[in-house]
């Protein structure tokens, strides 16, 4: 208890509080420019926090992770970019509410769901991180492939009013996926002799490609004289959040933010997956499933919230066994290293203080992110009031930047371009794309949990059915499936009346 | 009807896909082992397996929904207005080939002067008319870009004869 | 003025070009290291342990940069491609040989030439606490007792701690009967021992040393020629009997046409780098071990590391 008031008074400093507050702006910076990955931002950090003393530097780290999981909701609501692969999910009800004139709201909504999903992410972290981690190391290339498979299962839900389509671009998600060295022997597969294909094909070209660029193409249908109307003060419709609108999402943002804190707590699993299985379970639950993807709260709501728990659920394999939990938090060790804090099974013994310093550095991130946000809602939001003519243009550029920015390999960006044409094909064909942004990314941690787990039982397939964990998550995918279709051919009955491409009314 | 025709051809077409990658392109760009159970090719494989028994799943929902309206007879083939208005998408392909365009001079002129130049362009392109305005905004706007990349996030851009 | 006089004037006036084109004073500006894995990662940070001195001891700032691709051949091949002057540089481990034989590359190997050894790392096979065998030798004995049933891990095919630790289980004759399972970092491999699911793991000290203080994780053995000071108590390899020595180096690299003169400046200045005290320090405190060879010496380490690895892979079966 003393220990625990130590470390607490350490933080009751100006300097402490201004380093936090630092790193909650550097991380919305970061999360916000697209191309500038949570991970980059703090390895930027990592520098400068070492010259710093500890809470300080802590506290600098985790402003900037929590600043990073809200900032890229800013550039995914705004221009249809996710700012960081983690707001991939936001980008799709985000953006659409954006379009209705309800960015402010969006935003704020972002804000409010990444501060208690960071609130919940660190108690999860508080109470529960011995027996999570237990629990965790549990989790082997069965159990993975257990998780993957109902993240694939939930993509049934998301599929829209055609299964078969959604399927399909499941498969080429997968199969884009499949692109570059194979997990288990290093063949190369479908790279054409191309250097640059040999990891695979970077998320940031896929993401940014399918949805700011197809997003651009679609606009440049309007015509130059529509794009160079001035943006429609009037448009503005809804910018504020009422207290009951963000309590009419308790549940989702309860569920989600556990959901993401879970998916942090195993080790190479983070955000980018967090922020779809949540928004799928969101829209699973949901009274009114087929709304999600035009534009409504839940679906900003719960990924948002995913993503900040995230930070907190990653941090206890790190803080119990001493193994990051995800991308950002492997950077975190390093940090933690030069501090003198050894990350590992005795730091709860040895070195309770040091735990007890993040646990407080992570609270009082949130707490900042919450005022730095507020304030900075109303400056974002301004972007909306440019001109098409003159934002899309700045948008390309952004997009072309930050797909370079990743690896510094133009290669990147001309596949950016090819997915943006492939964007564009599947809108005007109706096949849905959040499934194949959902298959792209827990493509190969799929086939490779499904391998090696084969490796281990000797091609016997009966491991995925004599594991407790892994037969759980096998039976909860097909009940998952089966409900899901189920919902899909009701929906699919139900006939629209819709606006085609001519302007003639037709029945969908 | 337009939809339940759109549907028959991106089925058709997507399946066409499907059958070249199974029978060229897996092929060709990967190197099965030979004394394993479960080899590169297997994913693959199956996915493309999967993805072409969909497509086909579209296009046969497609040709069904013709049916009932009684469409599905060759003058709807035959009919121009059912065809792919290709000329339509010049402006895409326009912008796209553009934006190649840039990325293959880049590393010959540097980032900055490429971008001021495309951006110039985009901005034109996308309904301004006045050029001396897009080039002024496009310098700043670029130079902005240029230095808070470079300078807050330690990116190193493509450099040109000028060093930027 | 006479003929004489002429020509000697002349000749003079043909050394002006000459010097003006001489390398004036290298460095003029900033040096650009290129680092072929991602940022923040093991090497990165190495890499960066040479930026604070840099100033002092070459006249310029270092900038790293992380250009991450198939197993650091993106970086390679960008310095390989770059022009050599000097200017840009590759900060590689023993990734580089490998990938030159166990991958289809742009570039070969005498398209670089070393600079200055920064780093030394031994590998390791760890396996958990409540392992049935503590040593090389019961290990061996575990396995052929046990069939098909001991698998290891290693983060991904053609990484170094693949090869390495394929070589630790070459020597111990072992290499037909265990299972081989790439995760996709030395992480997850750790996880996956901890949990049970695997049974060992190749990796480098810095990531097991916690599990081991903690007596979660015992090492079976050290792939060095002597034992290693973060860990006195692990024994080696060749210790047990076993000829497993092999460990990884990382070190500066230039492009193979940099002018000599350049090439000398930057063997002094880095060789003051490595050497500082200052470098020594903050190199401990991330688990690397203080090692120096300068651009002669380690030129020739790395040749004789690409024709031993180029036996190496064929004679455990990893190339044909």
């Amino acid at each position: 208890m003393d220990i625990l008031l130590e470390t607490a008074l350490q933080f009751v400093s100006i300097q402490v509080l201004l380093g936090i507050v630092a790193g909650v702006i550097a991380g919305i910076i970061g999360g916000g420019l697209p191309g500038i990955s949570p991970s980059m931002t703090i390895a930027l950090l990592l520098p400068i926090s070492l010259y710093l003393p500890t809470p300080v530097a802590i506290g600098l780290m985790m402003g900037a992770y929590q600043g990073a999981m809200f900032g890229g909701s800013i550039s995914a609501i705004l221009i249809n970019t996710p700012g960081t692969a983690s707001a991939a999910a936001t980008t799709i009800d985000g953006y659409q509410m954006a379009l209705k004139g309800q960015s402010g709201k969006a935003l704020k909504m972002a804000l409010y769901a990444s501060c208690t999903g960071g609130v919940i992410g660190t108690i999860i972290l508080l109470a529960m991180a011995k027996p999570l981690s237990t629990i965790a190391l549990k989790f082997g290339p069965p159990e993975y492939f257990g998780l993957m498979l109902l993240s694939l299962a939930l993509i049934a839900g998301i599929s829209g009013k055609s299964l078969l389509k959604g399927l399909a671009s499941a498969c080429i998600g997968l199969l884009l996926a499949t692109v570059g060295m194979d997990p288990i022997y290093g063949t190369r597969r479908f790279t054409f002799r191309n250097i640059n294909l040999s990891d695979g094909i970077q998320t940031l070209s896929v993401f940014i490609g399918v949805f700011a660029l197809t997003e651009l193409l679609s606009q440049l249908s309007q015509g130059r004289s529509a794009l160079y109307k001035k943006a429609d003060p009037l448009a503005v419709v809804d910018n504020k959040l009422s207290f009951k609108e963000y309590w009419s999402q308790r549940v989702n943002l309860v569920v989600s933010s556990i959901i993401g804190a879970l998916i942090g707590v195993l080790p190479g699993i983070g955000g980018s997956t967090a922020c779809f299985v949540s928004y799928a379970e969101a829209q699973r639950r949901s009274k009114h499933p087929e709304k999600f993807g035009t534009g409504v709260l839940e679906g900003v709501a719960a990924p948002e919230a995913a993503n900040n728990a995230v930070a907190g659920g990653a941090l206890v394999p790190l803080l119990t066994l001493g193994i990051p939990g995800d991308v950002v938090t492997a950077i975190l060790v390093g940090a933690l290293i030069t501090h003198g804090i050894k990350p590992g099974p005795l730091l709860f013994i040895e070195d309770i203080g040091s735990v007890y310093t993040v646990y407080i550095a992570m609270f009082l991130a949130v707490i900042a992110l919450l005022f730095v946000g507020q304030l900075g809602i109303p400056v974002f939001a301004k972007i909306v009031k440019l001109r098409k003519a003159t934002l899309l243009p700045m948008i390309l550029i952004i997009c072309v930047v930050g797909t370079y920015a990743s690896r510094g390999n133009l290669f990147d960006v001309v596949l950016m371009i090819l997915f943006g044409a492939v964007g564009f094909t599947m809108n005007k064909n109706k096949f849905p794309i959040p499934p194949l942004i959902i298959a792209f990314v827990i493509g190969s941690q799929l086939e490779t949990s499904l391998r090696q787990s084969l490796i281990l039982s000797d091609y016997n397939i009966s491991i995925f059915f004599t594991r407790p964990i892994s037969l759980v998550l096998m039976i909860v995918s097909v009940v998952f499936c089966f409900f899901m279709v189920r919902r899909n051919r009701k929906l699919a009955n139900k006939t629209t009346i819709v606006i085609n491409d001519s302007g003639e009314k037709e029945e969908e | 009807m337009e939809k339940k025709y759109a549907d028959l051809r991106a089925g058709l077409a997507l399946l066409g896909l499907c059958l070249l990658a199974y029978f060229w392109l897996i092929p060709a760009q990967i190197k099965v082992k030979e004394d394993v159970a479960i080899g590169p090719e297997f994913f693959p494989r199956l996915l493309v397996i999967c993805c072409g028994i969909c497509a086909a799943g579209v296009a046969f929902e497609g040709a069904m929904g013709l049916k009932k309206e009684g469409k599905l007879k060759l003058s709807t083939f035959r009919n121009p207005a059912n065809r792919v208005n290709y000329k339509s998408y010049g402006k895409h392909a326009l912008l796209l080939a553009s934006a190649l365009a840039y990325l293959f001079v880049m590393p010959y002129t540097g980032f900055v002067i490429a971008s001021v130049v495309f951006l110039t362009f985009l901005l034109m392109f996308f309904g301004h008319s006045k050029i001396g305005w897009c080039f002024l905004l496009s310098v700043i706007y670029v130079a902005a870009i240029y230095f808070i990349f470079t300078i807050a996030f330690k990116i190193s851009f493509p450099k040109g004869p000028l060093g930027f | 003025m006479t003929r004489k006089n002429l020509a000697v004037c002349l000749a003079l006036l043909a050394l002006v070009p000459a010097t003006l084109f001489a390398a004036p004073n290298f460095p003029a500006k900033p040096v650009e290291v290129i680092v072929g894995f991602a940022a923040g990662g093991g090497t990165h940070l190495a890499a960066e342990l040479l930026s604070p001195e840099a100033s002092k001891f070459l006249g310029q700032p270092i900038q790293v940069t992380c250009k991450p691709g198939a197993g650091g051949a993106i970086g390679a091949t960008a310095v390989a491609t770059a022009r050599a002057d000097g200017y840009t540089l590759l900060y590689a481990t023993m990734s580089l040989p490998i990938s030159l034989y166990m991958d289809s590359v742009d570039f070969s190997e005498n398209d670089f030439v070393g600079v200055a050894l920064a780093s030394n790392v031994a590998p390791l096979m760890a396996v958990k606490a409540d392992a049935p065998f503590s040593n090389a030798k019961e290990m061996k004995a575990w396995i052929a007792a046990n069939p098909g049933k001991f698998s290891w891990s290693h983060p991904g095919v053609g990484s170094t701690l693949h090869v390495l630790g394929a070589n630790m289980l070459f020597a111990m004759e072992v290499t037909k009967q265990v299972k081989e399972v790439p995760f996709k970092g030395t992480n997850e491999g750790i996880s996956a021992v901890l949990g049970g699911h695997v049974t060992a793991v190749s990796s480098f000290p810095a990531s097991v040393l916690e599990q081991v203080r903690a007596g979660k994780m015992k090492i079976i053995g050290v792939s060095s020629p002597v034992r290693i000071a973060e860990l006195p108590n692990a024994p080696t390899f060749i210790e047990q009997g076993y000829n497993a020595i092999l460990t990884s180096t990382r070190g500066v690299f230039a492009p193979k046409k940099t002018p000599k003169d350049v090439l000398a400046a930057l063997d002094v200045a880095f060789g003051k780098i490595i050497q500082s005290p200052d470098f020594q320090k903050r190199a401990i405190t991330l688990g690397e071990p203080a090692v120096y060879a300068n651009a002669a010496e380690f030129d020739k380490m790395y040749r004789e590391q690409c024709v031993m690895i180029k036996a190496l892979l064929k004679e455990i079966g990893l190339t044909k």
